[in-house]
């Protein structure tokens, strides 16, 4: 069994890497932004899968990453990766001021405390036009470039979204595993027990809520670069259930899960919008149905089918 | 060691403890006893911070406890074995035990008491098992777990909320021989029973709750011959539990 995973992960690695020369550029164009998404819907992954967090503000950090890298680059024409680490201070920043007071509430309420704190950043985006460009928004973001290689197709991009993808599911991992890990399974398993044995519920849902900032403010800077324009439309809350949708499709507790929601949601609503007007309705429909039918995610489904046939397969 | 006074306690409008009183000196076992909705869990969840309190005091060696936070409390010495043990149970023996031992040895980092080995010679099943998932053990294979867990916390204070129930008297026997151990070195031991027979056998003294109150507190003969003071045990405890 652990053999053929290591096997489908090589495989799956192999067709990441050697297939999109193949593609279309159109379609190149799709993987990009699900790999950007794979990288927001990380973290808002990890919160839903962890520690049982629905967070519907994960827009709020994404577009900080953007206009960071926006603003910074174009007006104070700073190198790249200072977009990339300033969005990710504000964001980390924010996190702990909106996170600390937030995180003692649950459920429900802290869901929608995390939509009006979406709610109040997009209006705050649309009036400090000084500062984001209101509803013209910021263009004309340089293209990323290493050195002297400029990434200036989506196939090159594709190739660093998908490294940036790779260490972000490889951080993840390690961090499911380590010490931090371990007292998020206790919590969830048994927040009492977890408690009185010195974890401190509060502090560790603030550094994953920390943590899934990083990863939204890293995904909005790789966005505004890839789109060259940042503004206040592309930050809307439907941005945001978006988000959560990724690990709700993929399988909240699965990192390959956040990767299968997030080309879902990148690759779906475009097959779909062949069928013209009736697109919406259609991946309104294509979620229910995802969700009705399959509670543990499209990648939970996909191991029961795994499982029965290895079942189905022994004598 | 540790001292509550005047404690009150409840769940939004409703108020469980009334007024609670008592304390267990250095090295000492005493028991709580009381039938059901006695308001003991409530008392247990006070000393250890994990349910609100509205009034009173909880003094662990001098320090004002009340407002600390419960992940805090570990660091005075409280270990709580929990009611129906909370073990994590999809994890392993081994993982249970972690987090423990590395938030005990953070507390007392120069000497350990319960190390390793001392936990594997106190329950021999911990070192053959380590690697089993919980949910795999029995009852009492997992309230052995438990009770491990919490020592390696390393507390001076163990605090156990009915350790006995759903166990066979085999199981029961087993864990009181280790209880009794303990005690005999010196640990504080807070036992949380139903079952006075069980608590008997290893406490010194003991307070009766009813209705969220002490009403009762009996220590040496009193207390050792409890059960057999018919009117004593129906009043407080009800037929059921007078009946052992």
């Amino acid at each position: 069994m652990k053999a053929s995973r290591s096997l489908v992960i090589l495989l799956s690695i192999a067709v990441c890497v050697a297939l999109p020369p193949f593609l279309p550029r159109h379609f190149v164009d799709l993987l990009v932004f699900a790999g950007i998404y794979t990288v927001a819907g990380l973290g808002v992954g990890l919160l839903l899968g962890q520690c049982g967090i629905a967070n519907l503000g994960q827009i709020v950090f994404y577009a900080i990453g953007a206009y960071a890298t926006a603003y910074l680059t174009v007006y104070v024409q700073a190198p790249a990766m200072v977009g990339f680490v300033v969005g990710m201070l504000i964001s980390a920043a924010l996190a702990l001021t909106i996170g600390w007071p937030i995180l003692r509430l649950t459920g429900y309420f802290l869901a929608l405390a995390t939509l009006a704190m979406g709610i109040v950043a997009n209006a705050l985006f649309f009036e400090w036009d000084w500062l984001t460009g209101g509803t013209l928004g910021i263009g004309g973001i340089p293209k990323l470039q290493i050195f002297s290689f400029v990434l200036d197709t989506p196939l090159r991009f594709y190739y660093l979204v998908l490294g940036v993808v790779a260490i972000c599911l490889l951080l993840a991992h390690n961090l499911i595993r380590s010490r931090t890990g371990l007292a998020l399974r206790a919590m969830r398993d048994s927040q009492d027990a977890a408690i009185s044995l010195a974890v401190n519920p509060r502090a560790l849902r603030t550094r994953i809520f920390i943590l899934s900032a990083l990863l939204g403010s890293v995904a909005g800077s790789l966005f505004a670069h890839y789109g060259g324009f940042a503004n206040v439309q592309s930050f809307g809350i439907e941005k945001s259930i978006n988000f959560l949708l990724i690990p709700v499709l993929g399988g909240a507790t699965s990192l390959i899960g956040v990767v299968v929601g997030a080309l879902f949601i990148a690759v779906v609503p475009e097959l779909l919008s062949q069928f013209g007007g009736l697109h919406q309705i259609l991946f309104g429909v294509a979620l229910i149905g995802v969700v009705v039918l399959m509670p543990a995610g499209l990648t939970g489904a996909l191991a029961e089918v795994w499982r029965r046939s290895a079942e189905g397969a022994r004598p | 060691m540790l001292a509550i006074k005047e404690l009150t306690a409840g769940y939004g409008q409703l108020r469980v403890l009334h007024g609670v009183s008592m304390h267990v000196g250095k090295g000492e076992a005493v028991a709580i006893v009381g039938a059901n909705g006695a308001g003991k869990t409530t008392l247990v969840n006070a000393v250890c911070g994990l349910g609100p309190v509205t009034q009173g005091r909880v003094i662990k060696d001098d320090v004002d406890l009340t407002s600390d936070a419960a992940h805090r409390r570990g660091r005075h010495g409280i270990a709580v074995v929990l009611e129906n043990r909370r073990l994590f149970g999809e994890m392993t023996v081994q993982e249970n035990l972690r987090l423990a031992e590395e938030h005990g040895r953070a507390y007392r980092s120069a000497n350990l008491q319960f190390t390793w080995q001392r936990i594997c010679e106190l329950f021999p099943l911990i070192a053959e098992r380590r690697r089993t998932r919980i949910e795999l053990l029995s009852g009492g294979q997992q309230q052995m777990v438990a009770i491990a867990r919490a020592l390696l916390l390393q507390p001076d204070l163990l605090i156990l909320d009915e350790p006995s129930t759903g166990l066979a008297p085999k199981i029961v026997k087993e864990i009181l021989h280790v209880l009794r151990g303990l005690r005999s070195e010196g640990m504080g031991i807070l036992l949380i029973e139903q079952n006075v027979g069980v608590a008997v056998e290893i406490t010194d003294r003991a307070y009766v709750m009813a209705l969220g109150r002490i009403v009762h507190e009996a220590a040496g003969t009193e207390w050792q011959t409890f059960l057999n003071d018919e009117r004593l045990a129906a009043a407080y405890l009800g037929k059921a539990s007078a009946g052992i």
